[in-house]
């Protein structure tokens, strides 16, 4: 239509025209009709894209398509008149319009920045205005003026089959004995509310509601791919959203949680951990891959489009993922919306949060930060001042290490000239070095961004020391002013990291100390676990060298960080090669100076200052020196016994504290021995930090490019950070300073958005009912089904955000209405969820272990694969609920496979049920089904002969059998018996009863 | 390019009743009726002979006489390993011609080099990516990320299956699994009943396919009070289709747990033909390898669509054939593992008059570097390598494409894994772009909006 007005524009324009006007009427519109559908921003067929001067100017895999002021070298016009090649192909253009392509060429192919162009990128396809005004979705909620539940087509479900559904439905198990005697004995007309109150009250209603939502961000514990590196902390977050739906904390909250949990004024502090901070895990719950992200560009950008995937189908219900690399083909996101989505994510951080790093110090650690630590300095500093310094005749030493001097001294024939000759040579070499360093090196002084239980109290001064946790020594090494993670004790950790680099260097150094596997790197495009990480061996201050990649086009930024923290270990074989339990231990420690950058391929060289006060004054004599040696160290002993010493005191000291020529262990005196116990059993009360990988945020948010066609190496237009421009209330723009994340979080969760309380409602409405009111609960979308009952839905959405996004209030409603309560088929007969499966396997066998929250279990495996994290768990997974199971990808748990558990890549609101004879085959075979009816078995021995078919009924069914249903397994078991050979009260024949039990349909469907 | 989604798939009542009786069943492809194709099918069933890792192309099917000239002089490649100490390497193998058609075989694989009239051999491969988990993923799926069909998947979803008591996806591997893991054959957004089913070469090959009641009469005294109990289940809930269907199942089931070992079982098959394979070698790798091939051949012969043999990974690298370092004594060893049991599937078949309608893909994720970083093995390939096609469908005898004299690019006739994919399945009759399946807001392809049909090898 557009072409069309302006080609009606072009007749009356007549020919005397400017350039301008002659390419926007007689040029552009020619080349939107008959040109951009296959070299346009949806395709680029042959790589070429006609519709801007520079893409036309680079061309595609056949050159550039035009040469300015040569029409007859242009590719375009040779192809438009069908000589080589043939454009449009199968027809051509009108003998005019070429010719005024060509005289537009001629003229030096002008193409202005056109306002028209902007609209309509914005709106691409002519209909996304109108898609946004009538979808009903985009549309606000129209609540009816009260609410209708629909009315039950059957009669009302008996007490049982009631209680049954109720409990897998709210709880993921089968109702126990007591619930359900309470619930049969109870004939008054509050008893099924009451019993429902009861189960919404259980912790493990949280549990299964936990995992309803682990589908929809695509819950798993490694990141697959090569190697499959574990997600630090993943169960972490699935413990949180056990503890949110249990607190039915706020869906508006949940989600501001989810989205920017850490950026939130007032984080939900529960216990001393900071819960907000664990929804931003669900960001990182996604595969990633471990390689190089310079070379290989897709690795962070295919990271952030899942996010943006499961965060638009898990909150929205969009599919936006599908504007990556065109205009969404169905609904009106511009791809200038995933773009302003993916600016909001990139500059956002992958980073390890620590939940409890502001708990109050623990009493232990206030007890080694104020009483033992002091009263270690004062006697250490005691002993020190007297003691005598066994300075060693021999030893490599640099000039910057104290004893250099005292061992090139060493039998020098003539004494006063050797000395001379080394006092000249450190000032000049002190001279040198300075003189290197000021021309080569700036300070980079931003501040960072500290995180961890080890810098919670952030900088320590000069002077600070760290305790061993084990050994005879008492110290590790004396600190200098900067950030230490180990200043209380090696098992906290800590993350530092840097503002963004500036693209003006190639260098940065950053001066660091630090062991058992700390680690410093550089990281390129939030890649967490991209390559190149450097680990920390040294026991005090040294300059790292990392490159700063700044001819790349991506955001760069340093790192810092203790075992703990670094998402990369464990590592895959062979690149770290520690023992397991080194890998294992909690303990590792950095410490951080400062940082320089600098073009030139080396770092900054180790200054000579502190070595001054050696050759201030001239020394006649080895004895002198002796002295002299001694005198300096005990004026720094001095200095550091009154709080005082500097960075160079502090240098001299921990020199001989090093080479071991100060006392330093605990039998130097009796009191030192009293405080090292004190220490140790104080450092062994301090908890362990909790770890998590999350999202984080750290200073200037920045826009990004659209990717043309998705692909990362070719930049387009720079999209302010948005989201969804057509759909919901008027993005409000990023105020603060950070990625906007807070922003979208308030965004999303308005409760203006169209979507955000509509798609959550429908959820809920589909695991209690088994079908959404919108059939396809992950997208709303136009490709999406309509809602059976709109108005049911609007209401039911604006109920839920007038009474606090209230989810446990939700489905209390729902399913104390009349439509849950009747029988089938009014409510549809659903099967099992996996988890369901194998949770109600191990009640009825009495195996089932109810604890709470905790580290997962690995399925059992008949192929493990330690290297790739694909460890071997117990058969019956030490009789844990199924969520407890540890969901790894490249191989996941397979018999909840069998039973569709979902493969955990993209958001999956509702699950297949498919019905294969592998389920079959599992139920009949599978080592675990019979393991647990052999469990059973043990105890229905136990058991009277009369007990225990109806003992198995209520156990597997909820209900006691018929007199036909006993006749039948009683027959069964004495033909068991025969066939066994057995006795009738033997396990062999309780084994096969129960494992057929097992194998009722009755059991894995709920009527 | 990605498009991902999940609109989960409902299936009605009358779905999964059809997809139950049909035992592994499966869903007619849009727009074809059972047993129908777009077009004529000169191939039924696929062989994919996957050689993870990366095959050296030109130290197999594409020899590279210039870098014998050139060996261990500096190489300047401008790709991903690039750096200042990469040195050119010679071919570690020599070439000799072979067949009719006189194609250039290296003496790493004797066995197929017999087949080559037989072979349509193509060079000009080109997948996207140098990493073993992108590129096994790829070439499976056509995507480069997990959750996408695998091309047995689609193949299975368009075609059906042959024999309703087994699966039509059958995967035959050893305890390894290649990088990409279970993505590489899962079925995505299909239905479930088109994921490959996994045969192991050791212990039970099967996951619960072997009875757990030894006593045949134990299993049937159970299986017959399960079903009386459950037709009491379906009268109180109205004759329920799925309850239906999964009573269904368990008769499937029972049958299965004989049906499968006994088309594993090589009792039948004489000495001459275990010989052929390779089971009576010392070396335990190749008898495993042996083993997966002619189960791969019994597999297709009682109708299973889409067979897949993956090959003993026996240096712990990521991939069979991934020697970045060993090169000379780990591909030779592979090559000997595999070898042979790979030309016995073509003598195999043909001898039975399936090769015409059986496709034979021998493939890897990518190739190798021609140039070495340290002098003992190559780096990952994906800008030109080698894979061969046979029987139903493919001229034999045929050498398509070209690479540039070193073997580091594409010189004649690029074929990418679209390609390929749209080519295997216009053997068996499915037009690329016309085998949809709506997921995630639009019709996925196997080939999403790439692939063109590689004409030059079709028969």
């Amino acid at each position: 239509m557009w072409a069309v007005l302006s080609l009606l524009a072009l007749g009356a324009a007549g020919y005397a025209a400017t350039p301008v006007e002659h390419f926007e009427n007689k040029v552009r519109p020619v080349l939107a009709k008959h040109c951009y559908a296959c070299h346009g921003p949806d395709k680029q067929f042959s790589g070429l894209r006609v519709d801007s001067r520079q893409t036309l100017l680079q061309g595609g895999k056949r050159g550039p398509a035009i040469s300015p002021g040569n029409p007859d070298e242009s590719l375009l016009v040779n192809a438009l008149h069908h000589t080589s090649l043939g454009m449009p192909p199968g027809y051509r253009l009108a003998p005019k319009e070429v010719a005024d392509i060509e005289q537009w060429i001629k003229d030096g192919a002008v193409w202005p920045a056109s306002p028209n162009a902007k609209t309509a990128a914005r709106d691409p396809y002519g209909w996304y205005d109108e898609a946004a005004r009538k979808h009903w979705a985009f549309q606000p909620l129209k609540p009816a003026a009260a609410l209708a539940l629909p009315a039950p087509k059957s009669g009302p479900a008996d007490k049982r089959t009631l209680l049954r559904r109720a409990s897998f439905v709210l709880t993921g198990l089968p109702p126990s004995v007591q619930d359900l005697a309470a619930f049969l004995d109870d004939n008054t007309p509050q008893a099924f509310a009451k019993a429902v109150d009861r189960m919404l009250a259980s912790p493990h209603f949280g549990e299964h509601w936990a995992r309803h939502w682990m589908d929809v961000v695509r819950y798993g514990e490694t990141r697959g791919y090569e190697w499959n590196y574990e997600i630090v902390g993943a169960w972490r977050y699935r413990d949180y959203l056990i503890r949110a739906f249990n607190a039915d904390v706020p869906y508006d909250q949940f989600v501001k949680e989810h989205i920017a949990g850490d950026l939130l004024a007032k984080p939900r502090v529960v216990n001393d951990v900071n819960e907000s901070l664990t929804g931003t895990t669900f960001y990182r719950l996604g595969e990633a891959g471990h390689d190089d992200c310079i070379k290989f560009r897709e690795i962070s950008t295919d990271v952030i489009d899942n996010q943006i995937d499961t965060l638009s189908k898990a909150f929205q219900g969009m599919t936006v993922s599908c504007a990556r690399c065109h205009n969404h083909k169905l609904d009106p996101i511009p791809t200038a919306d995933y773009y302003g989505l993916y600016g909001i994510l990139n500059s956002s951080r992958a980073v390890t949060h620590t939940l409890d790093a502001k708990a109050p110090l623990p009493a232990a650690a206030e007890q080694i930060r104020d009483r033992v630590k002091p009263a270690v300095r004062d006697e250490l500093a005691r002993i020190w001042r007297s003691a005598k310094l066994a300075l060693p005749a021999k030893g490599e030493f640099k000039m910057e290490h104290p004893l250099h001097a005292w061992v090139a001294l060493q039998s020098s024939p003539n004494f006063g000239e050797a000395w001379a000759k080394l006092a000249a040579e450190h000032a000049r070499e002190r001279d040198a070095r300075a003189a290197f360093n000021k021309a080569n090196f700036i300070p980079f002084d931003a501040d960072w961004n500290a995180d961890g239980l080890g810098l919670r109290d952030g900088a320590v001064a000069a002077g600070d020391f760290a305790l061993a946790p084990e050994g005879t020594a008492l110290l590790t090494a004396l600190l200098p002013a900067g950030v230490h993670t180990n200043s209380l004790t090696d098992k906290w950790n800590g993350s530092l990291r840097s503002p963004l680099l500036p693209k003006t260097h190639k260098f940065a150094s950053i001066r660091v100390m630090g062991g058992k596997l700390s680690a410093g790197r550089t990281v390129l495009d939030n890649c967490a676990i991209g390559e190149g990480y450097k680990v920390l061996t040294s026991a005090s201050p040294s300059w790292l060298k990392l490159k700063t990649e700044a001819n790349e086009k991506l955001p760069v930024f340093l790192e810092v960080v203790t075992k703990s923290d670094n998402p990369r270990i464990p590592d895959r074989p062979g690149v770290l090669k520690n023992k397991p339990e080194e890998i294992a231990s909690p303990r590792s420690w950095f410490g951080y100076v400062r940082t320089v950058l600098h073009n030139v391929d080396e770092s900054p060289r180790e200054e000579l200052s502190h070595m001054d006060r050696l050759f201030a004054a001239p020394v006649n004599s080895m004895a002198e020196l002796q002295s002299r040696y001694e005198a300096i160290v005990q004026e720094a002993t001095a200095k550091w016994a009154a709080g005082q010493a500097t960075d160079d005191d502090v240098r001299w000291l921990d020199a001989f504290l090093q080479a071991g020529l100060l006392p330093n262990s605990a039998d130097a005196s009796p009191k030192l021995g009293e405080l090292q116990t004190a220490y140790r059993k104080a450092e062994s009360q301090l908890p362990e930090p909790r770890v998590v990988d999350g999202m984080g945020d750290a200073g200037q948010g920045f826009d990004a490019p659209v990717f043309r066609a998705g692909d990362p190496h070719s930049h387009g237009e720079i999209t302010p950070r948005h989201f969804l421009s057509k759909i919901g209330p008027a993005w409000m723009g990023v105020q603060s300073a950070g990625s906007g994340r807070r922003e979208l979080a308030d965004w999303i969760a308005s409760p203006k958005n169209p979507l955000t309380a509509r798609v959550m409602v429908n959820r809920v409405w589909a695991h209690v009912f088994g079908t959404g009111l919108v059939r396809t609960v992950d997208n709303f979308g136009q490709e999406g089904e309509k809602p059976s009952d709109q108005a049911l839905l609007d209401t039911l959405a604006a109920n839920f955000m007038a009474h606090q996004w209230s989810v446990k209030r939700l489905v209390r409603k729902l399913v104390l209405s009349p439509s849950f309560q009747q029988s089938t088929p009014g409510y549809p007969l659903r099967r099992l969820s996996a988890e369901s499966i194998r949770d109600a396997v191990l009640a009825a066998s009495g195996r089932l272990d109810l604890t709470l929250y905790g580290p997962s279990i690995p399925p059992h495996r008949l192929n493990p694969q330690d290297y790739r994290r694909l460890f071997d768990g117990p058969l019956d997974g030490k009789g844990r609920r199924s969520l407890y199971t540890q969901i790894t990808r490249m191989e996941g748990p397979r018999f909840l496979e069998i039973f569709d558990y979902p493969n955990p890549m993209a958001a999956r609101g509702a699950r297949d049920v498919t019905n294969v004879p592998a389920q079959a085959l599992a139920l009949l075979n599978d080592p675990f089904i019979l393991q647990q009816a052999e469990v059973w078995a043990q105890s229905l021995v136990k058991l009277t002969p009369e007990q225990r078919i109806p003992r198995m009924f209520e156990s597997a069914l909820q209900r006691p059998p018929t007199a036909d249903e006993t006749d039948r397994f009683q027959t069964l078991a004495a033909d068991l018996a025969r066939l066994h050979n057995a006795p009738a009260d033997s396990p062999v024949v309780w084994k096969d009863v129960a494992h057929a039990l097992f194998n009722l349909k009755e059991f894995i469907y709920l009527p | 390019m990605k498009c991902p989604g999940s609109i989960p798939r409902t299936f009605s009542r009358r779905q999964l009743l059809a997809t139950a009786s049909n035992g592994f069943g499966w869903l007619a492809a849009r727009g074809l009726l059972q047993g129908a194709t777009h077009h004529e099918a000169k191939a039924r069933r696929v062989l994919f002979l996957f050689m993870p890792g990366g095959v050296s192309h030109m130290e197999s099917f594409d020899p590279k006489p210039k870098l014998n000239a050139l060996d261990g002089k500096p190489a300047k490649l401008d790709n991903y390993v690039a750096g200042p100490n990469r040195k050119w390497l010679r071919c570690l193998w020599d070439f000799q011609q072979h067949g009719q058609c006189g194609a250039p075989v290296s003496t790493l694989f004797p066995h197929t080099a017999k087949h080559v009239d037989d072979l349509a051999i193509i060079r000009s491969m080109k997948s996207q990516f140098p990493l073993h988990a992108r590129g096994n993923v790829f070439l499976h799926t056509g995507k480069n990320i997990g959750g996408f069909p695998s091309m047995g998947s689609w193949i299975n979803y368009g075609l059906g299956s042959e024999n309703k008591n087994l699966p039509g996806y059958v995967l035959l591997r050893d305890a390894y699994v290649p990088p990409g893991g279970i993505e590489n054959f899962s079925n995505g957004f299909l239905p479930a009943s088109h994921q490959a089913t996994h045969i192991r070469d050791e212990g039970v090959p099967v996951d619960n396919i072997t009875p757990a009641d030894t006593n045949a009469q134990i299993q049937r005294a159970k299986l017959d009070a399960i079903l009386a109990q459950d037709r009491t289940l379906l009268a109180r809930a109205n004759s329920d289709d799925a309850i239906d269907s999964a009573i269904a199942n368990y008769e499937m089931a029972y049958r299965m747990q004989s049906l499968v070992p006994d088309v594993l079982d090589l009792g039948k098959e004489s000495e001459a033909t275990k010989k052929l394979y390779g089971l009576d070698a010392e070396d335990k790798a190749k008898r495993s390898y042996g083993l997966q091939c002619l189960r791969a051949r019994r597999l297709l012969e009682s109708g299973v669509r889409f067979v897949e043999v993956t090959c003993p990974n026996l240096y712990g690298q990521n991939g069979t054939w991934d020697q970045h370092d060993h090169l000379k004594e780990q591909h030779e060893r592979n090559a000997h593992v595999t070898d042979q049991s790979v030309a016995a599937l073509l003598t195999d078949l043909k001898q039975r008059g399936m090769l015409k309608d059986t496709l034979v893909l021998w493939a890897g994720e990518f190739g190798r570097t021609p140039d070495t970083g340290n002098g003992d093995g190559r780096d990952h390939h994906p800008f030109c390598f080698t894979i061969w096609m046979a029987g139903g469908g493919i001229k034999g005898g045929v050498t398509y494409g070209e690479t540039d004299e070193l073997g580091d690019q594409v010189a004649r006739d690029p074929v990418d894994i679209h390609d390929l994919h749209a080519t295997m399945l216009h053997c068996l009759g499915l037009n690329h772009e016309r085998l949809t399946y709506r997921f995630g807001g639009r019709e996925q392809r196997l080939t999403d909006v790439h692939g063109n049909v590689v004409k030059a090898v079709l028969a």
